[in-house]
């Protein structure tokens, strides 16, 4: 494995984490994060369309004028997201129903418009692949955290299992919601500071 | 010039592709989402088929439709209603919509089960829910509700609605509660109790519904509920069923 593609793995993840570190996707990262199966099936549909958005728009960088490239961009995000708004309804829909306006909402998602302009536009397929690949797995993790969090402290249910009789309704309503995220941004934050100190001093 | 031309029609290529693309997806979903819909429906028609005390069905099992066929069969046109855009009755005093068709079902004692789908203004959008009424010897009684679209209201208050026992607090009711009207008990003026047998007779008979969320009050979607199930009562009343 190349460094570079290492360093897009790492970044991804943790450095350049979508939601923690780049505050991007904060609606659907805020609104959907009620229990941790919307929080995942939110996360897996806009990787989805991350990396294919990624893949078409990284092959047809060349043909599409600089003076477009924007509405070819919306056209080619908002086309995968209607694919899948349309199969999860087909496939999945009790998880549909539950994400509701959400999954149209992908197409604006600045994640994803952020990627194609400034990743998908620059660099090869393969690369685009792998970037839209673990940036969508950055903004899946971080949402399945927010969203176990917010099920745990506020519904006393882990996955719709119920295991405890406390329940904080604030973490479930929109208060929590921020509350949750903002200590978890710290953490974040918090850790990777600590992570990138001692991986300069083993340098 | 030219060179706007070809921008154009680089971008008309790309839209083409894109809408090719869609279309063909659309083809491929289009039965998978008919057929996710009509379960979801015929699902909930067997659980309000079912008597609110056994639990039972109502009727034969084998009579209960299990696809779109057998379901039509049952489909009941009253007369002077028409349906417009899959909407049969509107009223003026109660917002929501009773969605056409309408059901219904003969039992074996010369009774029968009218099952109705409507809506109702909930929190963020519409609730629908999918109810059964039971007409039998010049009597009526709410038999069972199943909430099938919650998805704009608030979780862990409004959209507790899908859970069984908060569902349960809006049946049985029986002709006198339902001609004075459904209301929450707020509304009703009565303080909750925990006393559930006091709770089912002030339903039963007076048709006052306890909201599940005595803690904060939070009465918006009970009364979306309530507000639908009063206009399918208006509905069969206008209809001519409850003689």
């Amino acid at each position: 494995m190349t460094d570079k593609r290492r360093m897009i793995i790492k970044q991804g993840l943790f450095e350049q984490n979508p939601v923690f570190m780049q505050a991007l996707g904060m609606c659907p990262a805020l609104a959907t994060t009620t229990s941790a199966v919307n929080a995942i099936g939110m996360g897996v549909a806009t990787t989805c369309v991350l990396v294919m958005s990624n893949v078409v728009i990284s092959i047809i960088k060349k043909l599409i004028p600089e003076k477009v490239r924007i509405p070819a961009y919306i056209v080619v995000i908002a086309s995968f997201v209607t694919m899948i708004d349309m199969l999860m309804h087909g496939f999945t829909y009790e998880l549909w129903k539950t994400l509701g306006l959400f999954i149209p909402l992908i197409v604006v998602n600045c994640l994803i418009l952020g990627r194609a302009e400034s990743f998908a536009s620059k660099n090869s397929t393969g690369l685009a692949f792998l970037d839209g690949l673990f940036m969508g797995m950055g903004f899946t993790g971080a949402l399945f955290i927010l969203g176990s969090v917010r099920e745990i402290l506020g519904n006393g249910s882990f996955f719709g299992m119920q295991f405890s009789e406390v329940k904080l309704f604030a973490f479930v309503l929109p208060p929590g919601a921020y509350l949750a995220l903002g200590l978890l941004a710290a953490f974040f934050t918090f850790v990777s500071g600590r992570l990138s100190k001692s991986s300069k001093k083993n340098d | 010039m030219l060179e706007y031309l070809k921008t154009g029609l680089i971008l008309m290529a790309i839209t083409l592709v894109a809408g090719f693309a869609l279309s063909l997806i659309y083809e491929l979903v289009r039965e998978p989402i008919a057929e996710a819909e009509l379960q979801e429906k015929l699902q909930a028609i067997r659980t309000v088929l079912k008597d609110y005390a056994t639990s039972e069905p109502i009727m034969n099992e084998e009579k209960i439709p299990s696809d779109s066929e057998s379901l039509d069969r049952f489909t009941w046109d009253p007369e002077g209603f028409v349906a417009e855009d899959g909407i049969i009755y509107t009223s003026p005093s109660i917002r929501g919509a009773v969605y056409s068709p309408v059901y219904r079902f003969d039992l074996p004692d010369n009774g029968q089960v009218f099952v109705l789908v409507g809506e109702s203004q909930g929190y963020g959008g519409p609730v629908s829910i999918v109810s059964s009424f039971i007409v039998r010897d010049g009597g009526v009684i709410l038999n069972g509700i199943e909430v099938i679209e919650y998805a704009q209201e608030t979780p862990g208050l409004g959209a507790n609605i899908s859970y069984d026992e908060v569902k349960e607090r809006y049946y049985p009711v029986e002709r006198s509660g339902l001609q004075s009207g459904l209301k929450v008990d707020k509304d009703a003026g009565v303080s909750p109790t925990t006393d559930t047998e006091l709770m089912n007779r002030r339903r039963r008979e007076e048709g006052v519904i306890q909201t599940s969320d005595v803690m904060t009050g939070a009465t918006i979607t009970a009364n979306a509920v309530i507000n639908a199930l009063n206009l399918m009562y208006e509905f069969l009343s206008e209809a001519g069923v409850l003689q």
